[in-house]
């Protein structure tokens, strides 16, 4: 019971960031209201008893990430004049509504039909950092260490390209 | 009632009520007060701020906190591979090693390109 | 060991041209390293071509079908790295990060083929996407061209979006199935593929690849990031991601069956709709990558069409049209490459008097737009046919006519760049057409290879055939 309610209220909360995330005209405001989102969706995680995720969320997106996005609102220095000029923002609001619609009905119907399947029972230690230290390092080798191989090039690639003006000058 | 639940359900009325609440008790019942000294920018007992705040700041502020988020993955990764060390045994220990050596390469770029110098 | 060679050489090779990059190579040094490994990579896959086996707990498969796209890959690579020279469209300083990237990126695309796990699929894509973000705004500013950063931006949001959709499609065949495993997904949903559950995963795990080939809605970076990367970093992109975006539409096919209506109707209108808009748009263009990419789009309209057949002969005639494909573009884009020695753009009018300047050049540059347009006894013509026949016999009467008609409405921009190329004198201020011998040989070679394919279809079909049929 607690769960389900908990699981509405965290799946409101979500939303409702990821709304002022897009509504929020000033971006340090859509920022905070995404710093909603990320710790309901780590809730989230934590309700579904995985421990590791929700631990993982809150250390990489709802604090390190989030601090690089306001980092760089920081650094932009956005003044109230900067903002851009949203005109027939309701309008476009009403066509992205009419646009998800669609796909929301789509949405429902797919669930709805879903064959009535047994729920998957998990085992004891799901989700914890073990259990997942387990998969990670046997099933998923080789997306581990592409992974490697993947923060090499973005790091090289920041170097590359964050490099490039001071030269250049 | 687990762990994971009562952490949850404290961080919903963390984000529900105890904000909200702390918020609007600091617009009713917070000290107000106004006047030239208030107003006057205070940067750490130096009485005049010495240039413009909406000035540009160097790339190099954004380049470090990337450089940050890319250990920090890197760290994470660490964190389950630490604990489940025992059962995977050697093999899990050259995995790492692997992962670790070529990120220690991008390390290397870093400070052979001058990145940490801060001139 | 022996199994993921092609794998370890490409990583290899990354890091010694990170080592490079750490110090200040000269010009001719860089070059000669990246060809001598690129070189090597194409032996080693060429050796490697009849191994078999599984790696990595089972998350990576080696066969004939991954080989022969890995051999396909580095072929292509080898062509894109000869006749892009020196690379004049990258700032010297950053050169041998450039190639860096590039290797990196393969390696994403090598091991993309090779991987049959869900995970296993998205990491790899994500490592050619990134290696691809970066080498986009790499290019050299330069007065005439100022937009790669744009171009680079607007590839990193669609790539995100659609890498996004593809995660979430993820999640629901991991949903349905409860399994990461192609092997384990494929019987497993072949009993629900009906369902709009199934129905959304499919089709947003395919979107993932859709933008890798440049399908219908995921299409709308194609002609930015042409016009804005630079010439060498848009001959990779036009050709080499789609080789492995195609293998992959294969083996995610499999998922499907003709019985499968909805899907089926939807990949039909994606694939239509790609072929009219690449070549209605094309149409109005100045620029000569621009065109390429929206005749790219409408190329890939035309692979997937083979595909929606569902049966072996559409699989071994897309594949065969894919290899064809990558053959013309990258005929086409040595032209361009070869044309512009300073790294500009090469506009419609810089075409003027071509046959003057560089006959071989020209002719070559005309015969790889006529395989492109469809016309005999090129592999163009020869791919296009195919398809429609086999399509025709699946009984889709609408779509082949209106493919037809389509490969009606592409000869129009085709020929008027071959008509510019041949029929009009020679532009005051064009610039001098670099063709060293490399560059001539490369497109002879070229030229005998879209011409052999398009006279005897037979060998490779049969041989697509075998390859596939081993696979599905």
């Amino acid at each position: 019971m607690t769960e389900t309610l908990l699981f509405y209220g965290f799946g409101l909360l979500s939303i409702l960031g990821a709304l002022g995330l897009i509504l929020f005209k000033h971006p340090m405001n859509g920022a905070m209201s995404f710093v909603i989102t990320l710790i309901s969706l780590a809730c989230l995680y934590a309700l579904l008893s995985a421990k590791l995720i929700f631990a993982i969320q809150l250390i990489v997106y709802a604090g390190a990430i989030m601090s690089l996005i306001l980092f760089i609102i920081m650094f932009l220095n956005i003044g109230e004049s900067d903002l851009p000029e949203e005109r027939g923002r309701w309008f476009y609001l009403a066509g992205g509504i009419v646009a998800i619609g669609p796909i929301a009905i789509l949405m429902q119907r797919a669930f709805k039909t879903l064959p009535p399947g047994e729920t998957a029972i998990v085992g004891d230690g799901f989700g914890g950092v073990q259990e997942v230290g387990m998969v990670l390092f046997t099933d998923w080798l080789l997306p581990f260490e592409i992974v490697s191989i993947l923060l090499l090039v973005a790091l090289v690639g920041a170097v590359v390209l964050a490099g490039k003006r001071e030269v250049s000058e | 009632m687990s762990v994971e639940l009562l952490l949850s359900a404290f961080i919903f009325i963390f984000l529900c009520f105890a904000i909200p609440t702390v918020m609007l008790m600091m617009v009713v019942f917070g000290p107000r007060s106004g006047g030239k000294a208030k107003n006057e920018p205070y940067e750490s007992g130096i009485k005049h701020v010495v240039g413009m705040a909406d000035q540009k700041f160097s790339v190099k502020f954004y380049l470090l906190a990337i450089l940050f988020l890319i250990f920090d993955i890197e760290a994470v990764f660490m964190y389950p591979w630490a604990v489940s060390l025992r059962e995977l045994g050697v093999f899990g220990f050259l995995e790492m090693v692997v992962f670790i050596l070529l990120l220690l390469t991008g390390l290397i770029y870093i400070i052979k390109k001058g990145v940490l110098n801060w001139r | 060991m022996l199994l993921f060679l092609p794998e370890l050489i490409i990583l290899i090779s990354a890091l010694i041209l990170f080592l490079v990059s750490l110090g200040t190579p000269s010009e001719k040094t860089l070059r000669n390293i990246v060809l001598c490994l690129t070189g090597l990579l194409l032996l080693v896959t060429l050796t490697c071509i009849n191994n078999k086996g599984t790696l990595f707990f089972a998350a990576y498969q080696i066969d004939l079908y991954s080989q022969l796209f890995k051999l396909l890959i580095a072929a292509a690579t080898f062509i894109v790295i000869v006749f892009s020279g020196n690379t004049p469209g990258i700032g010297q300083r950053i050169r041998a990060e450039y190639y860096m990237f590039l290797f990196t990126g393969l390696l994403g695309l090598m091991m993309l083929v090779s991987s049959v796990e869900l995970l296993a699929i998205f990491i790899s894509l994500e490592l050619s996407s990134f290696a691809l973000y970066i080498m986009v705004p790499m290019r050299q500013s330069s007065g005439a061209h100022d937009y790669h950063l744009e171009s680079g931006i607007k590839y990193l949001l669609f790539g995100v979006m659609a890498t996004g959709f593809m995660l979430f499609g993820m999640s629901y065949l991991f949903g349905l199935t409860g399994s990461t495993y192609l092997k384990d997904i494929i019987p497993s949903i072949s009993y629900l593929y009906n369902q709009p559950a199934a129905v959304t995963g499919i089709i947003m795990v395919m979107a993932g690849f859709f933008y890798k080939l440049g399908l219908f809605p995921f299409h709308f970076w194609v002609p930015d990031i042409y016009e804005g990367a630079a010439n060498e970093t848009t001959s990779f992109v036009a050709a080499i991601p789609k080789l492995a975006a195609v293998a992959l539409l294969i083996r995610l096919l499999a998922m499907v069956s003709v019985d499968g209506q909805i899907l089926v109707n939807l990949l039909l209108l994606c694939s239509i709709c790609s072929m009219f808009y690449g070549n209605l748009s094309a149409l109005a263009q100045k620029d000569v990558k621009r065109i390429l990419g929206y005749s790219g789009i409408s190329h890939a309209g035309f692979i997937l069409f083979g595909l929606l057949t569902f049966n072996l002969e559409g699989y071994s005639n897309a594949l065969y049209y894919t290899i064809g494909y990558a053959a013309m573009t990258l005929t086409c884009f040595l032209t361009i490459c070869a044309a512009t020695p300073n790294g500009n753009n090469l506009k419609l009018e810089d075409l003027k008097g071509l046959h003057g300047r560089s006959p071989l050049l020209a002719l070559t540059f005309a015969l790889g737009l006529f395989s492109l347009a469809g016309i005999p006894p090129f592999v163009g013509f020869t791919g296009k046919l195919m398809i429609l026949i086999n399509a025709f016999k699946q009984g889709y009467v609408v779509p082949v006519i209106l493919a037809a008609l389509n490969t009606a409405i592409a000869i129009y921009y085709y020929l008027s760049m071959v008509r510019l190329a041949y029929c009009s004198d020679d532009s005051k201020e064009s610039v001098m057409v670099s063709d060293g011998w490399s560059n001539k040989s490369l497109a002879l070679l070229l030229v005998l290879f879209i011409i052999t394919m398009g006279i005897f279809p037979t060998w490779f079909l049969d041989m697509a055939a075998t390859v596939i049929g081993a696979t599905v």
